[in-house]
C-alpha cells in the first residue's frame, strides 16, 4: 500500500517537471499553433461564405435563364474581379481618369449579367450587379487571410501570423456584413445606405419626375416660394445614380444661381453613437471613390454655393444590410429637418438643390 | 444539434460511472489516486458543460430571424397599414386606392431583428 504511494507521487513528481520544461522551452511555438488553429478555423468559415456567395450567383443566374455549361468557372473568374487604381504619381487628370475606370467597371458588370441573366428585368440586372460587388468584397478578404496564412506558414514567422490573428476580428466584420447583404440584395429590400434616396423620395413624392441619364432622377418641386430641384438614384434596382455629374450640370444650366446645396446620407458612425441619429454639418456628404464628390466641390467653389451636409449615422451592418426601423423613422425626421434649413438660409425665389445620396434599392420615386 | 446532446450524455454516463466506482471503491490510503480521479471528473465535468454552453449559443443563431415589413399610406387622410414584406414591393410603389380616393403608397419597408431569447439560468 505504501508503496504504490511512493511510486504515485514520484510519477507525479516527475510527470509535473516534464510539463513544466515543455512550457518554458516551447512556449512560442505554442501560442504560434493555437494562433494558427484559429486562423484555420477562421479560413474555413470564410471559405464557406465565398462557396455560399458562389452558389447564390449560380442560382440566381440559372433562375434568370443562364444556359451556360461551365458557368462555375465562369462565376470563379469573376470573383477574381479587380479594377488597377490608376497613378498618382502624377496627379494631373487623377479623377477624370478614375472615372473613366469606374465606368468600365460599370460597362463590364451590365455586360456579364447581361450576358449570364438575360431574363432577368431592369431592377433584377441592377441587384444581381450589386450581388456580384459584395462576392467579390468576401472573396477578396478570404483571399488576403488566405494569402498571410500560407505566408506566415511557410516563413514561420511570428510576425505575419500574429498580425494576421490579431487583424481577423475586425476583418470577420466586414466579411460578415457583406455576406449578409448578399441575402438582402438578391431578396431587392431597401439597405440602410438607402436612407438618401428615401428622404429625396419623400420630397418629390407628388412631383412629376424625369429620368435623366446615368440613372439618375430629378423632380422640381415648388416649396413656400423657392425652386427645390430634388436629385436622387433611380430606383427600386440596386443603383447609386452619377449625382454629382448631374448636380454639375443642373447648376450650369441655372447659370450658377444656385442658393444652395444640400446632400444628405449615410455615414458611418463611431462605435458607441446612436444609430438613426440625424447630424449636420458642411461638405459633400457623398461616400463615392472620388469623381462624383469632385465634381460637387468643383462646381460649388466655381460658384461660390454653400454645401450643407445632413449625414445619419449607422453602422457598417445597418449601411450594407436591410434598412432597421429606427433608420427608416429618421427619415421623417430629416424630411422636416431639411424644410427647416431651407426656410432658415434661403430666400423666396431661390433654387435649392437636395440631393440623396445612397443606393437606392428597394426605393422607388 | 443531435450529436451534440448525445456527446452531453455520453459524458454524463461517463462521470456517474466514475464517481459511484470512487465511492464504492475502498481505497482511503491512496490519496494520489484519488486526487487523480477527481481532476478527471471535473475535466470532464467542464467539457460537459462547454458542450451545452455551445449548444445553447448555436440554438440561439438559429432563432433570430429577421422579420420585414412595410408601412402603407394614403396620400390625402391619415390611413396606415402595416402588413408583412412581399416580393416585388418596393418603397413608393402605388399599391392601389384608398376609401378617400386618394392614392395608397409604400411609405417604410423596415428589418427587424426579434431579441435574443431569453437564456437558461446558467447562463444568465
Ligand atoms: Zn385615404
Amino acid at each position: 500500500m505504501n508503496g504504490s504511494v511512493e511510486q504515485w507521487s514520484s510519477i507525479y513528481y516527475m510527470l509535473s517537471l516534464l510539463a513544466f520544461m515543455f512550457l518554458i522551452l516551447f512556449n512560442q511555438r505554442i501560442q504560434v499553433i493555437m494562433w494558427l488553429m484559429n486562423i484555420t478555423r477562421v479560413l474555413k468559415k470564410l471559405e464557406r461564405m465565398v462557396d455560399e456567395c458562389r452558389s447564390t450567383l449560380i442560382n440566381t443566374m440559372r433562375k434568370y435563364g443562364c444556359t451556360l455549361e461551365d458557368l462555375n468557372y465562369t462565376i470563379n473568374e469573376l470573383l477574381e474581379f479587380y479594377v488597377i487604381e490608376p497613378v498618382e504619381r502624377d496627379p494631373f487628370g487623377v479623377i477624370r481618369r478614375l472615372e473613366h475606370l469606374i465606368n468600365l467597371q460599370r460597362g463590364k458588370f451590365r455586360e456579364i449579367v447581361g450576358r449570364l441573366a438575360p431574363k432577368a428585368d431592369d431592377v433584377t440586372r441592377k441587384n444581381i450587379e450589386n450581388m456580384i460587388e459584395a462576392s467579390i468584397a468576401v472573396n477578396t478578404l478570404y483571399r488576403i487571410v488566405r494569402h498571410f496564412f500560407i505566408l506566415g506558414k511557410k516563413t514561420k514567422s511570428m510576425l505575419i501570423i500574429a498580425q494576421l490573428e490579431m487583424a481577423l476580428p475586425y476583418i470577420m466584420r466586414f466579411a460578415e456584413a457583406y455576406f449578409n447583404a448578399i441575402k438582402v440584395f438578391s431578396q431587392g429590400k431597401p439597405l440602410g445606405d438607402g436612407i438618401g434616396p428615401l428622404v429625396a423620395g419623400k420630397l418629390m413624392l407628388n412631383a412629376e419626375k424625369k429620368v435623366v441619364k446615368d440613372d439618375t432622377v430629378i423632380a422640381e418641386v415648388p416649396f413656400e416660394g423657392r425652386r427645390l430641384i430634388v436629385i436622387k438614384a433611380l430606383g427600386p434596382g440596386g443603383e447609386v445614380g452619377k449625382p454629382g455629374k448631374v448636380i454639375e450640370e443642373l447648376v450650369e444650366e441655372n447659370g450658377g444661381k444656385v442658393a444652395r446645396i444640400i446632400m444628405i446620407d449615410a455615414a458611418l458612425k463611431l462605435e458607441g453613437e446612436k444609430s438613426g441619429d440625424v447630424v449636420e454639418g458642411i461638405g459633400a456628404a457623398i461616400g463615392d471613390p472620388g469623381p462624383e464628390k469632385f465634381r460637387i466641390e468643383e462646381v460649388a467653389t466655381r460658384y461660390n454655393i454653400p454645401l450643407d451636409a445632413i449625414i445619419i449615422k449607422e453602422s457598417l451592418e445597418e449601411a450594407v444590410g436591410a434598412m432597421k426601423k429606427e433608420i427608416a423613422e429618421a427619415a421623417q425626421r430629416v424630411v422636416d429637418r431639411v424644410k427647416e434649413l431651407i426656410r432658415e438660409r434661403t430666400k423666396e425665389g431661390d433654387i435649392v438643390i437636395v440631393a440623396g445620396i445612397g443606393n437606392t434599392m428597394g426605393i422607388g420615386q | 444539434m443531435r450529436k451534440e446532446a448525445l456527446r452531453t450524455f455520453l459524458l454524463s454516463a461517463l462521470i456517474a460511472f466514475l464517481l459511484t466506482f470512487m465511492l464504492f471503491t475502498p481505497w482511503e490510503q491512496d490519496k494520489e489516486a484519488r486526487l487523480f480521479f477527481k481532476l478527471i471528473i471535473l475535466l470532464l465535468m467542464l467539457t460537459v458543460l462547454l458542450s451545452y454552453v455551445q449548444s445553447i449559443k448555436q440554438a440561439e443563431r438559429i432563432k433570430r430571424v429577421e422579420l420585414t415589413y412595410t408601412v402603407i399610406r394614403c396620400s390625402n387622410c391619415n390611413y396606415k397599414l402595416e402588413r408583412e414584406y412581399r416580393e416585388g414591393d418596393f418603397v413608393f410603389k402605388r399599391v392601389g386606392i384608398c376609401q378617400c380616393g386618394g392614392s395608397l403608397y409604400i411609405d417604410m419597408i423596415y428589418t427587424i431583428k426579434p431579441q435574443r431569447p431569453s437564456k437558461p439560468w446558467l447562463l444568465r
